[in-house]
């Protein structure tokens, strides 16, 4: 994903794509963002902690395994918008903190809530928050596989 | 300032100030005080509007932001419109929440809660805090513009989310009274006209503001073109900087 042709054809709506994904879940050095292989492995050891520490039952693992799925696309999704809108600016230091912050608090509220209703007995709304995660990833993906190129291009 | 677009700002601010007197009046002397929360429940005729407003406000922000990544319809005047209706929007609300947080003292109890409500409108203000900063960083006009454009409809879409908020969590803010779900509004005759007499003024001051500060913002475009071309040609810099001494 991450070879030369691809970066090089930006024009193309698949290319954008690719350049996007690429940019999210590998490690490009053009864009510093957290990314997600550092991510998943923080999320594991933060699993393993609440299993250990506090007696974390899961009882419904797919809500788990899909709000952690759709929150770290829609956090690397977005992290890597914001941070291209930032990339050319003397305050991106500053401002892609000061964008991002707000911009994450539904995945923050999406993700504890799922969780929560993950170790839930019984049937629980998990799927509901799992849906605002997607919900919020598509956006952004959408958004970053629109506007990536342009904002690249400008940069 | 067009003779047309004077006279329209004009209008705006004259039926303002008609309206909002007409809403000072009706929420003060005529609209009866509501059986539970007596005359603390007279805030909301500035709440639920200043709200609305924000809303609005934000609303036009995304559509002229749309209109401006559109390369068709690419123009300066959307993104000058975008940037004056968000300013408007981020005091709309900050004045939602503050008057929000005075109507909660005496109700709740309380000054502020980590209500579902109460948290998504502060981080709708912060978003766009963080919209309006990212225009004032200096860059090149269509870069700004393009930017400032696709981040303001990223922050349009916590609107919904905080107008669903009170639905999907359970608040201690109340449940919409006027747009809810069933869109059966459950309000008593005379507070409703009070509420609407002052929608409709604070929509008449919205648009004065919007007119006021579209036309700054062109003012500011020009100056900042102005300020290039003479530095461009230095000899003409120094023309005009002999003419204004003279």
């Amino acid at each position: 994903l991450c070879s030369p042709p691809y970066w090089r054809r930006r024009d193309l709506p698949l290319s954008r794509c690719r350049t996007l994904l690429a940019t999210a879940f590998a490690c490009r050095p053009q864009i510093r963002v957290p990314f997600s292989s550092a991510r998943r492995l923080l999320e594991a050891a933060l699993l393993m902690g609440l299993v250990t520490v506090y007696g974390f039952h899961v009882e419904h693992p797919v809500v788990l395994v899909l709000s952690a799925v759709t929150a770290s696309i829609g956090i690397a999704a977005a992290g890597v918008l914001y941070a291209t809108i930032a990339a050319s600016l003397r305050v991106r230091d500053t401002l892609v903190p000061l964008l991002m912050l707000p911009a994450l608090a539904p995945v923050a509220l999406g993700g504890t809530r799922a969780w929560v209703a993950a170790q839930a007995v019984g049937p629980g709304d998990g799927l509901r928050w799992v849906q605002l995660l997607a919900v919020f990833a598509s956006l952004f993906t959408a958004f970053g596989i629109a506007a990536y190129g342009s904002l690249i291009e400008e940069g | 300032m067009t003779p047309p677009f004077r006279w329209t700002v004009r209008i705006t601010g004259g039926l303002s100030v008609v309206a909002l007197s007409a809403a000072v009046w009706l929420a003060l002397f005529v609209a009866p005080p509501d059986a539970v929360q007596g005359d603390a429940q007279r805030l909301m005729y500035l709440h639920v509007p200043v709200a609305w407003l924000a809303y609005l406000a934000y609303g036009v922000t995304a559509l002229c932001s749309l209109l401006y990544l559109i390369p068709r319809t690419r123009s300066m005047r959307w993104d000058n419109l975008a940037g004056a209706s968000a300013e408007i929007g981020v005091m709309f609300t900050a004045l939602t929440i503050l008057d929000g947080s005075l109507w909660a003292r005496p109700v709740w109890g309380i000054w502020w809660t980590w209500d579902a409500r109460l948290v998504t409108t502060t981080v709708l203000l912060f978003l766009y805090l963080g919209y309006l900063a990212l225009r004032r960083v200096p860059s090149s006009t269509d870069a700004r513009a393009r930017r400032s454009a696709v981040v303001a409809l990223l922050a349009f879409a916590d609107v919904p989310i905080v107008h669903l908020s009170v639905i999907w969590w359970r608040t201690l803010h109340q449940q919409p009274t006027v747009l809810n779900p069933e869109l059966n509004p459950q309000i008593h005759g005379v507070m409703a006209v009070t509420l609407l007499v002052s929608v409709i003024a604070f929509t008449c001051l919205y648009a004065h503001f919007l007119l006021r500060r579209f036309h700054l913002a062109r003012l500011e475009t020009r100056r900042d073109e102005l300020i290039l071309q003479l530095a461009a040609q230095p000899e003409l810099a120094h023309s005009s900087m002999l003419a204004g001494a003279r």
